[in-house]
């Protein structure tokens, strides 16, 4: 990965005529300001008596930043680079508000959040500069959410539905598959033609390299951009990830494409906000948390929608400790998005992959895109799910049974097993629709539980190679608007299942 | 009346520092006596032309005395600087002559800041208020080189007849 530094350095110093950017903007604007006091990510400056709120202004020794707040005798400045700024430097105005280079020049590419390059390429040609920082759009240019927003995940997929254009928080503690989930998503999304953008927020640059090097191998780079700052940049810089992400993604949607936006994660954005407003000497509020850290979170997930033209589809990612989703963050962030899937670190340590606790996931918008069949079935699961729960914790006491318990136990035990997907084996809707009625029909009925998943493995090798099969099934499932009579169907005429197991 | 004497005569920014280090200075013995008393460093430590305008106004009480002291520091404090870079070290009539040209024609709570950049050539470049100009020879002859240049690399790459 190319030194940020050394990029940002050149974009900052360097014109196209070849002189100094701050000789040129200073014989332009004609205003000049002292850094009077620096405070790490944030410095104060006097002087620049025209200067507006999120003006971009430069320093003579290189290095840029913007300006946070103007006070009565000093402009402060919001750094974006680890560069040192010394007392007394002179900063100069470059008259524009902050712009990121936006384009299809940065599909398959890793930027930073100022459109700097950070794979081993050639900075993006074919993009323009367009403003970070804008208004959500109005009422009128959205549109209901209409279309599903498959994951490649069966459990999400039928059970916590997603729709393109709904903003789903993903929660959860560290370490409990998150990621993982996320990249599935992506990779199930960019294979269909959506655009899908992944910003990293502040995480270890080991993780953005991996991430890099993840999506080379998957081949679904072309139709993905990865903006990404690691923990050891500047404050400035993580704070504008978000703001750029959705500015490249409102771009795309513009063109009338459908995007999925993934902030990974933006509690790491609130602590990086904390400690700049902290270092700006605003008023602590709850936690130390800044008074507007609601705002902050919220100006950039109204952002996200089904709109006339293009959808964006949020997903914003939040850590939890312990499982406590009563944290301030976690509690913003799920009262301003559409719902939230949750992952438990409980089922993530007794072996559940995904991790989701289907019973504290919550989406308010996914089922109303749903078909009549999904619907029903998602509500038959999930009735069915909480029946399994009680019976099982009903097991601890070490009671005895009756045929009608140990049916719901034999049948969620299987359902537990077809749940357990491998990471990226991507699950198409309409055969996790297949298989839970095959299962419901009895069809595995006698089948121990070891072959079972050998068994699932089979009809998902045979959907997606057999396009006469995949048809066949696809045929099918749009027969039937009820799951009761999909599962009657599949009890009298298995063969399409049946033939297809060994 | 007498502040305005003395802040009046201030032409610089080294001046107003030098003078401002005096006030803290006279204002740290005001409560001392003997070897360190105030007298004593107004006759030893305190430049001569500066004494002769305190003295007159030190009340007749310490506590008058740095009421006095700090009015000067406010007063002083409230002076505005314009920022000159210049190409030469300029003399005392040259300084004189830049800073009452400034406190006639602009204002006269107005002082200088003088800085040496001989790669200006000459001219200046001012600073003011956070607003910049610059009227220096560099920036003509740069202009000049700007508009010459295509013609002047020609005239150098042309090989001499043989």
């Amino acid at each position: 990965m190319q030194d940020t530094n050394e990029n940002f350095k050149s974009k900052f110093t360097d014109s196209p005529q070849g002189e100094s950017k701050f000789s040129y903007y200073l014989e332009k604007i004609g205003e000049i300001g002292f850094v009077e006091q620096n405070l790490h990510s944030l410095v104060y400056v006097s002087g620049l008596p025209e200067v507006h709120p999120g003006e971009t202004v430069i320093f003579e020794r290189g290095g840029a930043g913007q300006v946070f707040t103007l006070n009565k005798d000093y402009v402060e400045v919001l750094l974006f680079s680890n560069s040192e700024v010394v007392v007394g430097t002179k900063v100069v105005r470059t008259g524009e508000t902050l712009k990121v280079p936006i384009g299809k020049g940065l599909l398959g590419r890793v930027i930073n959040p100022l459109g700097v390059a950070l794979d081993d390429r050639p900075t993006p040609t074919d993009v323009s500069g367009v403003i970070v920082d804008k208004a959500p759009p109005k009422i009128v240019e959205r549109a209901t959410p209409d279309k599903p927003m498959e994951t490649g995940v069966s459990l999400v997929d039928v059970v916590v539905p997603l729709a393109k254009g709904q903003r789903e928080l993903i929660i959860g503690d560290r370490k409990t598959g998150k990621t993982e989930f996320l990249l599935q998503t992506i990779i199930s999304q960019a294979y269909k033609g959506a655009i899908c953008i992944y910003a990293v927020i502040g995480q270890k640059r080991t993780d953005i390299l991996n991430l890099a090097g993840f999506f080379k191998d998957e081949k679904a780079f072309k139709n993905t951009i990865i903006v990404a700052s690691s923990s050891s940049e500047a404050s400035g810089i993580v704070y504008l990830t978000p703001y750029t992400a959705m500015t490249i993604a409102e771009y795309f949607r513009d063109l009338g494409m459908d995007v999925v936006l993934i902030l990974d994660d933006m509690t790491t954005h609130a602590r990086v906000y904390r400690e700049i407003s902290l270092l700006g000497r605003r008023f602590p509020g709850r936690s130390s948390y800044p008074g507007d850290i609601f705002y902050l979170h919220a100006k950039i997930v109204e952002r996200a929608g089904n709109f006339k033209k293009g959808s964006i589809t949020l997903l914003p990612v939040a850590e939890s400790l312990l499982g406590d989703l009563s944290g301030y963050i976690q509690t913003n962030l799920m009262s301003m998005t559409d719902g939230h899937i949750f992952f438990d670190i409980n089922l993530y340590n007794d072996g559940k992959r995904p991790a989701v606790n289907p019973f504290l996931s919550v989406t308010r918008v996914g089922r109303q895109v749903q078909s009549k069949l999904l619907k029903d079935a998602g509500r038959e699961i999930i009735g069915f799910l909480v029946s399994y729960d009680r019976m099982k914790q009903f097991l601890h006491f070490g009671a005895e049974v009756g045929q009608s318990a140990r049916n719901i136990l034999a049948l969620g035990t299987k359902v537990d097993v077809f749940f357990n997907q491998a990471n990226f084996s991507n699950m198409d809707v309409n055969l996790s629709l297949l298989i839970l009625s095959g299962l419901w029909a009895g069809i595995w009925e006698d089948k121990e539980n070891t072959n079972l998943k050998r068994s699932f493995e089979q009809i998902m090798l045979c959907f997606n190679t057999d396009e006469q099969y995949k048809k066949q099934v696809t045929d099918l499932i749009s027969k039937h608007q009820k799951f009761a009579s999909l599962v009657t169907y599949l009890r009298r005429e298995g063969e399409i299942i049946k033939s297809k197991l060994t | 009346m007498s502040a305005n004497n003395l802040i009046s005569k201030i032409r610089t920014l080294d001046e107003k520092n030098k003078l401002n280090g005096e006030l803290d200075l006279m204002l740290a013995h005001l409560y001392e006596n003997k070897d360190t008393s105030l007298a004593s460093v107004l006759r030893s430590q305190i430049r001569a032309w500066v004494s002769d305008e305190i003295v007159p106004n030190l009340g007749e009480n310490s506590d008058d005395s740095e009421k006095y002291l700090k009015t000067l520091k406010t007063e002083l404090d409230k002076l505005r600087v314009l920022s000159l870079k210049i190409a030469f070290e300029p003399t005392e009539t040259s300084i004189d002559k830049f800073s009452s040209y400034v406190k006639n024609t602009i204002a006269d709570d107005i002082i200088i800041d003088f800085e040496i950049d001989p790669r200006i050539y000459g001219g200046a470049q001012i600073t003011f208020n956070g607003e910049y100009r610059d009227f220096s020879l560099k920036r003509l002859f740069d202009d000049e080189y700007a508009q010459k240049e295509t013609e002047l690399k020609e005239l150098v790459s042309k090989k001499p007849q043989s």
